[in-house]
């Protein structure tokens, strides 16, 4: 890339061949007032705040739109200009309801503080007002059309970042209306609920319900930690106040999901509406019922110490989900394993990512010129990935193939479809990249090759050799996924996955017991387990079944690490304390272990 | 061939059709049939002959004879006069507008004796359904000379030479514009015409493709040659329906006679043309809306750079023209640059074609020169204005466009000379106004127009226009005050540097150019409350002079809120001004002028 040279008002500054004007004046630190401009998606020049004047340009230029050119000359900053912006602000101000004491985004939202910033302090024209629709359909987000200024940030967002196409402008002129498939409630439209659209909107138009009305966002705090929802562990900012978390947003810095989130990270972590379990529960007469901490630990040695006693350390088993942290698991380990010796303990989900690969990340994918998606509905699991294989193809004219029968509207994406249930998978994979075949041949065409691949096809590591052979040295990059956000942490630690618990396992233990697949397991088993404990954050039908509960935070209040899907290591922060009766995972065992 | 006799040229331009010159041309052929005369006239339907007003028009070779306003029923006796007994038929010959006398031949005719046809030189001449009638006018020699004997780079600098710059509006150079298509980068290219005219007062890319379609099909193909691109695309409104059959039709005939398609003239050079129908949009004739609408997409304008000819259809460098642009082609390649640069003035070369309206004694199209001036137009082309009344001003460019007072009456009629009396050529649509006009309603007829048009994409010309449109209609209702003409000014600049596209940047014309002219005008409306016009309703009012009111009632019978009433004891009416909803139809029904408007 080769350096160019502008002066911009009256100071040299240097930018790229490529850059717009904007974004020269980004890298030097010089303010240009923007609202439609968000970056990462394409500029479409249409609010006009960032108009600057260029010697011997026509007229005035938005700088978002405008290639930077060697030598040019240009002007960000004069009168002319400065009253333009603010007769731009004026008609928006004109335009529909911004009677901001009553909106949900006063303080927090761009508009205004544009009008601030540039003396807007009166509107001369009537305001035109039409009578505008809310949409509140959605159990998340609501649309107040009456707020939105057009500016189509939600709309570029959900097509070229999130893949969904959900949104959309109808009618023209001043009717000119915000609309989710060309007029359907959101709720009923195509919209996956990710929630981008929200955290892109510079008005109180989209706004989140949770948190509506629940505080600015400088009376909130805001801390940085990774969704454990699944094994890419998004990275989040959780805002809270008073001791709630109000909502999950994306981290617009992460260079991975750069603020993306799906349903599940975003919304349904927050959302739920189960009981949680607020102090220590003990078996007493065939009733769960409150103990206190020291009550409780006592019954849970008791119940484990009777088991060793009676069949020796095989019929103790400990198994966590491994969603659990790393912290959570060496505690776990340095109890059941170090002190107990038990040869039963292990973590449900724990996946170690396939030798001999470099991980792709997700820039990696979105930058990718050819995708390899085998036995793994992204779409389902995880669906950040989804959004960045569907910028991929369709940003970038990346081309795809889908091997297996999940991914629906990734397999409208792609060139090549090869439906396969999941045990057949791999060898449609192997039949696919045969050699000599067309498929083959494209891997080894590629620059950047990814493999994006689920268990059915690492659990058969030829067939992911056969097919990568032919990719060009450091290629390809495969984003092996796993079941659970700490899989590869488990796997790590040396705790195997299958740990069903064994014949004639007398007591179990049971960490981080809100993951249904917990269920699915000891439900069967129930019997058999004389003691059953289980440390958990809400009630559930395996907490009924227990002997000993043991309340455990929930990931919003709660530090550790994980290691994500690409081998990475990502942080939990609390933001909140948990509830007075909760203890940490990982103190509680360690507590046990002293 | 039979040799015929005569030939009867039907005007079956959409003027023409709707007035009715079908059961027109059905009357003609049965006549010419019944008298024995079908092996010796023929009846030819053409394109637009240019004077709507007077349609169905016939004209009669070899002797140019013109006769209008021909109904059926004139059929056998115009037969018998002009074929039978060799006279002319003077019933349906025009009457001078000057003088009274008849005009016999078109040659006579100032409407078009004062023209100069090069983009309309085939409309009302040849059958635009037939590709032979093209070919026999030399149709299709340029693009095989082209094709077979010059290169490129000749047909650009010819186009230089000729000066020709784009009609649909903008003006730029169109020898400059294929040359950067030609040059800019990459494998694929494409060759766009314009036919969206959204201008509501012109019509003349609708009677090229309606009457010489081939001319613009020629042309595209000679564009592709020069700028390397093999595929064309004609942008049409669906409002066009007669249009697009033509054009359709012309196309098929030009690929089955080997003029489209693979390998034209034997040469490695291929080109075809598709169609595709637009809406209708006024914002689709913008180029950047026009080709996200040929993609597919909302037709919505997008921010230029990059231009079309870098990165138009699909990203690819794109070539856009206007029909009358393209028109223009065909002849500067057989005579050469230099011939059409020979008329016009310096600057403005060659012919435009303005559609002519409004308080107007000939409407239609006319084509002259560029430079030829406003008085020409209007008194030696047009008749002047009728009725009596006085020329007050010429709108010209539609509603992007300004207007002319009758100081400016001797400006010559080309883009810099209206530049500067901040006007616009445009596409060429040329409205006249009377006394009878309010400046101020025109304006405000225009801004909504605007307002209607508008995409919506940018604020200042999505609400601008709108409260644009609103101090107006203050101004109207003489609800406004001085503050509010400042405002208006003030936010019509705005308008004006910060909109997206050229329909936000242009719209504020009309209402700066009323104001530069008739200032005076907008200040009676809101110091006065006056509407000097008497145009705007809430300004003026109905009144009965007693003296000359003979008690008919024909008024008090026809006056839908039932506010005039029968003076006591007398044979008079009176108006309730109180309830007088402005409506005029007692002004226009009494018949003793005893309603008066003041
Ligand atoms: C709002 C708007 C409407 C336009 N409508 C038309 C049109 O109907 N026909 C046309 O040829 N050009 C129209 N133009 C101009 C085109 O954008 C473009 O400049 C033209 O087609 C280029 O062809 P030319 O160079 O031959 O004039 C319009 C421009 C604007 C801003
Ligand atoms: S969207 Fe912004 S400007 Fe509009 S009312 Fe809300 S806070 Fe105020
Ligand atoms: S929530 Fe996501 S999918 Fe739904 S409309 Fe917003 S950006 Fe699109
Ligand atoms: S909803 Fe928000 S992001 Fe979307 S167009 Fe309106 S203001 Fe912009
Ligand atoms: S993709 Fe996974 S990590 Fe990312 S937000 Fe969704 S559930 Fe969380
Ligand atoms: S100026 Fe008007 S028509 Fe053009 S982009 Fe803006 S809103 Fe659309």
């Amino acid at each position: 890339m080769s350096e160019i040279s502008l002066t911009i008002n009256g100071k040299q500054v240097k930018g790229e061949r490529g850059d717009t004007i904007l974004k020269v004046c980004e890298r030097s630190d010089i303010y240009v007032p923007t609202l439609c401009h968000y970056g990462g998606v394409h500029e479409v020049g249409t609010c006009r705040m960032c108009v600057v004047e260029v010697q011997g340009g026509r007229a005035l230029t938005t700088a978002c739109t405008t290639p930077a050119e060697d030598g040019m000359i240009v002007k960000t900053e004069s009168d002319a200009i400065q009253s333009l912006r603010r007769a731009t602000l004026e008609l928006l101000f004109s335009e529909r309801n911004h009677y901001c004491m009553f909106c949900e985004a006063s303080g927090d939202c761009e508009l205004q503080a544009l009008a601030y910033r540039h003396g807007m302090d009166s509107v001369r024209y009537p305001n035109l007002y039409p009578k505008m629709e809310l949409d509140t359909s959605h159990p998340y987000l609501a649309l107040d059309q009456n707020r939105c200024v057009l500016c189509r940030r939600c709309v570029r967002v959900c097509a070229e970042l999130v893949g969904a196409h959900s949104l959309g402008m109808r009618e023209r002129g001043i009717e000119t209306l915000l609309a989710a498939d060309g007029g359907e409630p959101l709720s009923a439209s195509s919209c996956v609920s990710c929630g981008a659209c929200v955290q892109v909107c510079p008005t109180g138009a989209l706004f989140d319900r949770r948190s509506a009305y629940r505080g600015r966002e400088k009376d909130c705090t805001t801390v940085k930690s990774s969704c454990p929802e699944c094994a890419l562990g998004c990275a989040v900012e959780l805002v809270a106040r008073s001791g709630q978390v109000l909502r999950v947003e994306g981290d617009v810095e992460s260079p991975e999901n750069g603020g993306l989130l799906c349903r599940r990270g975003r919304y349904e972590s927050l959302n739920g509406h189960r009981e949680r379990v607020l102090q220590p529960l003990v078996r007493k007469g065939g009733e769960l019922a409150s103990a206190s901490w020291d009550e409780a630990l006592a019954a849970l040695r008791a119940g484990i110490e009777a088991a060793a006693a009676a069949g020796g350390a095989g019929a103790v088993a400990a198994v966590a989900s491994a969603r659990a942290s790393n912290e959570a698991l060496a505690a776990l380990r340095g109890y059941f394993q170090q002190k107990l010796d038990s040869p039963n303990v292990g973590a449900i989900g724990a996946a170690a990512s396939p030798d001999g690969y470099p991980a792709a990340t997700l820039q990696d994918i979105r930058q990718a010129d050819l995708i390899i998606l085998a036995g793994e509905d992204a779409g389902a699991n995880h669906q950040v990935v989804e959004f960045a294989v569907s910028q991929a193809v369709e940003q970038h004219g990346a081309a795809l193939i889908v091997v297996g029968s999940a991914a629906r509207r990734l397999q409208k994406q792609a060139c090549v479809v090869v439906p396969a249930g999941s045990d057949e998978v791999a060898r449609a994979l192997a039949t696919l990249t045969a050699a000599g075949s067309e498929s083959l041949k494209r891997i080894a065409c590629a620059e950047r090759a990814v493999f994006v691949v689920g268990a059915p096809v690492t659990a058969v590591p030829q067939a992911l050799a056969a097919a990568a052979q032919s990719a060009r040295d450091g290629w390809p990059r495969v984003l092996a996924l796993a079941p659970k956000g700490n899989s590869r942490g488990a796997a790590q630690a040396g705790l195997n996955g299958g740990a069903s618990v064994a014949k004639g396992v007398k007591a179990a233990f049971i960490m981080a017991g809100d993951d249904t697949e917990m269920l699915d397991r000891f439900l069967p088993q129930r019997d058999e387990i004389g003691f059953l404990a289980v440390q958990a954050s809400y009630r559930s039908p395996l907490v009924e079944m227990a002997d000993v509960v043991l309340p455990a935070p929930v990931w919003t209040e709660k530090a550790g690490t994980m290691v994500n899907a690409q081998g990475r290591e990502v942080s939990l922060r609390p933001a909140v304390a948990p509830p007075a009766g909760v203890r940490d995972e990982a103190d509680v065992l360690a507590a046990l272990s002293q | 061939m039979p040799a015929y006799r005569s030939t009867v040229l039907l005007c079956a331009g959409g003027g023409c059709i709707s007035c009715g010159c079908l059961p027109v041309r059905e009357a003609m052929e049965a006549e010419l049939k019944r008298r024995n005369l079908a092996d010796e006239v023929r009846v030819v339907q053409t394109g637009c002959v240019g004077s709507c007003d007077l349609g169905p028009v016939l004209i009669v070779y070899p002797d140019e004879v013109f006769y209008q306003k021909v109904s059926p029923g004139d059929v056998p006796k115009l037969v018998d006069e002009h074929f039978l007994k060799g006279r002319v038929f003077e019933r349906l010959l025009v009457k001078s507008a000057e003088t009274d006398n008849l005009i016999a031949t078109q040659r006579e005719f100032a409407f078009f004796n004062k023209q100069v046809k090069i983009v309309l030189e085939n409309c009302g001449v040849i059958d635009p359904e037939n590709i032979e009638e093209y070919v026999a006018r030399g149709g299709y020699l340029a693009l095989g000379q082209v094709i077979s004997e010059r290169t490129p780079e000749w047909v650009i600098e010819e186009l230089k030479k000729s000066g020709l710059r784009g009609r649909g509006g903008a003006g730029f150079p169109a020898g400059t514009k294929w040359d950067f298509v030609r040059k800019a980068p990459g494998e694929r290219k494409y060759v766009v015409c314009n036919a969206d005219e959204g201008d509501p007062g012109a019509f003349m890319d609708r009677s090229v493709l309606e009457g010489d379609p081939h001319r613009v099909l020629e042309a595209m193909a000679i564009a592709g040659f020069a700028a390397s691109a093999d595929q064309g695309y004609i942008y049409v409104r669906a409002e066009y329906p007669l249009a697009i059959r033509r054009t359709r039709r012309a196309i098929q005939q030009a690929r089955e006679a080997g003029f489209l398609g693979r390998n034209l003239f034997e040469s490695s050079f291929s080109f075809d043309i598709d169609i595709r129908v637009g809406a209708g949009a006024f914002v689709c004739g913008e180029e950047t809306a026009l080709l996200a609408s040929i993609e597919g997409k909302r037709g919505i304008p997008r921010p230029r750079p990059p231009f079309p000819a870098v990165s138009g259809l699909w990203g690819k460098p794109t070539l856009i023209n206007n029909v009358e642009t393209y028109a223009c082609i065909v002849p500067i390649i057989t005579r050469g640059g230099d011939w059409y640069a020979s008329i016009g003035t310096e600057k403005s070369k060659g012919t435009k074609v303005f559609a002519l309206a409004g308080k107007i004694r000939n409407t239609g199209l006319v084509e002259v020169p560029m430079g030829t001036t406003l008085r020409e137009i209007v008194y030696d082309i047009g008749g002047g204005v009728p009725n009596g009344r006085k020329f007050k001003a010429a709108q010209t460019g539609g509603p992007s466009g300004g207007c002319i007072p009758a100081e400016h009456l001797d400006i010559p009629m080309d883009y810099e000379s209206l530049a500067k009396v901040g006007s616009i050529v445009g596409s060429g649509g040329l409205i006249i106004m009377d006394e009878d006009s309010c400046m101020v309603d025109v304006a405000k007829f225009f801004m909504e127009f605007c307002t209607d048009e508008s995409c919506g994409k940018c604020p200042p010309c999505r609400v601008g226009t709108r409260q644009i449109y609103g101090l107006l209609d203050k101004i109207t209702k003489g609800e406004a005050r001085i503050e509010d003409l400042h405002l208006l000014e003030e936010l019509c600049g705005m308008v004006k540097e910060s909109s997206l596209c050229g329909l936000g940047q242009t719209a504020p014309n009309p209402v700066l150019s009323t104001l530069r002219y008739f200032r005076d005008e907008y200040l009676e409306h809101i110091v006065d409350r006056r509407c000097p016009a008497k145009v705007c309703p809430s300004l003026i009012r109905y009144s009965i002079d007693e003296a000359a009111c003979t008690g008919c009632s024909l008024c008090a019978r026809n006056c839908p809120e039932n506010t005039i009433f029968k003076v006591e004891d007398q044979k008079k009416y009176r108006i309730d001004p109180a309830r007088c909803v402005k409506c005029g139809v007692c002004f226009d029904v009494c018949r003793f002028g005893a309603v008066v408007k003041s």
